[in-house]
């Protein structure tokens, strides 16, 4: 069986659920008429969610005046069992740039752990760019290659050969490179910059940097910027 | 990129008005639109119990600003929009979730029929996926939606949906050991 199989075949059955749904509730009333008891149960809810709000704040505040829990000097920290603090934030691993000319991995010293990290993304380009922070498998794909099949994306979007009828993705036919996978994507706005973040697995990464060609919408492969060792 | 307006009611980001529409009532919107609103909201959440009370809250959003949305050219693209936005907020989901049990309890609410073993595995692999992946898989097979329109849904570019859809159905074949067909 094929994807597109299975996938019609789930989506028939989303059709059945609601259908069998829509039968049962047929005796009840209108299907607009639960819309409109759906709005009066909530506007109603609204009303009372109010006056309870009121109440908790006014409660509150005089629980904080009273205890003088604003005080500065009362704040705790919250530390874990073993004395170390909490660790709540992602792991910032570095800058990715992107510009006219290229994009470039400005990544931190030291060795970086994997777990959940981010990446701050940059696009210094005039129109929208994206970013996939990418794992490859150096034994079977360098870093080098990986570039080479980037670099050859770039020359075809350039040259202005479109994306191949039928093909998913916004390649020219190459499509993304085998023992390479995507496990963060971001899209950000032209002169502006996004954090990217994600769990990522210990292993070898890439970031693939898209951006728009020739006043086109389409995102397309441009750079690549690496490689980054997670440990 | 949901949007909570004072009231708390979520409401769709950009969600630009083309042309205007045929004003339509909002009736006739409702009845058209509503059961393949409520089957992407079940199809994203996963939630039996939930899928129409996202569906009724989306919904209930583009009553208060009929007036507005009833001219955009697609008001169908604005309410699923809010519904996939709410449908994979896990923290959204389980607040409409608990609200809901609660009615169901006391017999004035009902659930949506369970799915079959098979359908429950691949909808459960398609939320597993990145969130704009997900949607755009959803809406994809659901509706038979093509990329443009997709990407009218969600206010993304036609080359983002398309990259969404490859890694998806990539990552999709591969979890579920089936053959990708060709585009």
């Amino acid at each position: 069986m094929t994807l597109d199989t299975r996938a019609r075949r789930a989506a028939q059955g989303i059709h059945r659920a609601v259908a069998v749904m829509e039968m049962s509730t047929s005796r009840e009333p209108s299907r607009l008429m639960r819309f409109e008891r759906y709005r009066d149960h909530k506007q109603r809810n609204r009303r009372l969610g109010a006056v309870a709000l009121a109440a908790a704040l006014t409660i509150a505040t005089v629980v904080i005046v009273r205890t003088g829990a604003l005080d500065p000097g009362r704040a705790t920290v919250p530390v874990a069992p073993d004395g170390q603090a909490e660790p709540i934030a992602p792991t910032g691993i570095g800058t990715v740039t992107l510009s006219a000319n290229g994009c470039t991995l400005d990544a931190l010293d030291g060795p970086l752990a994997a777990g959940l990290v981010a990446l701050s993304a940059v696009n210094g380009t005039d129109g929208v760019a994206a970013f996939d922070v990418a794992r490859f498998h150096p034994e079977e794909l360098t870093y080098e290659r990986f570039a080479a099949h980037i670099e050859r994306e770039r020359r075809h979007a350039e040259a202005g050969k479109p994306v191949v009828d039928g093909a998913y993705g916004p390649f020219t036919g190459l499509g993304f490179p085998k023992y390479a996978g995507v496990l963060i994507h971001e899209e950000v706005r032209r002169g502006r910059s996004a954090t990217m973040t994600g769990t990522v697995y210990p292993g070898t990464y890439a970031i693939v940097c898209y951006r728009t060609f020739d006043g086109s919408t389409e995102l397309r492969p441009f750079a690549l910027a690496g490689p980054l060792e997670l440990e | 990129m949901a949007l909570y307006a004072e009231s708390g009611t979520p409401v769709a980001e950009g969600a630009e008005p083309a042309a205007l529409g045929s004003s339509e009532t909002f009736e006739d919107f409702y009845a058209r639109e509503f059961p393949a609103v409520v089957g992407l909201a079940y199809a994203l959440s996963g939630s039996r119990s939930s899928a129409e009370d996202i569906a009724q809250d989306a919904f209930l959003a583009a009553h208060h600003r009929w007036d507005r949305i009833g001219n955009y050219d697609q008001p169908g693209a604005w309410v699923r929009r809010v519904v996939a936005n709410l449908a994979v907020s896990v923290l959204r989901r389980r607040v409409v979730e608990a609200k809901v049990l609660a009615r169901i309890a006391i017999g004035t609410a009902s659930a949506l029929p369970e799915l079959s073993t098979d359908d429950l595995e691949f909808w459960r692999e398609v939320r597993s996926l990145p969130r704009r992946q997900a949607q755009v898989i959803a809406l994809h097979y659901l509706e038979d939606m093509p990329v443009a329109e997709i990407g009218r849904v969600l206010g993304t570019a036609e080359g983002t949906v398309k990259k969404h859809l490859y890694d998806g159905r990539r990552t999709l074949a591969g979890r579920l050991e089936l053959g990708e067909d060709e585009g």
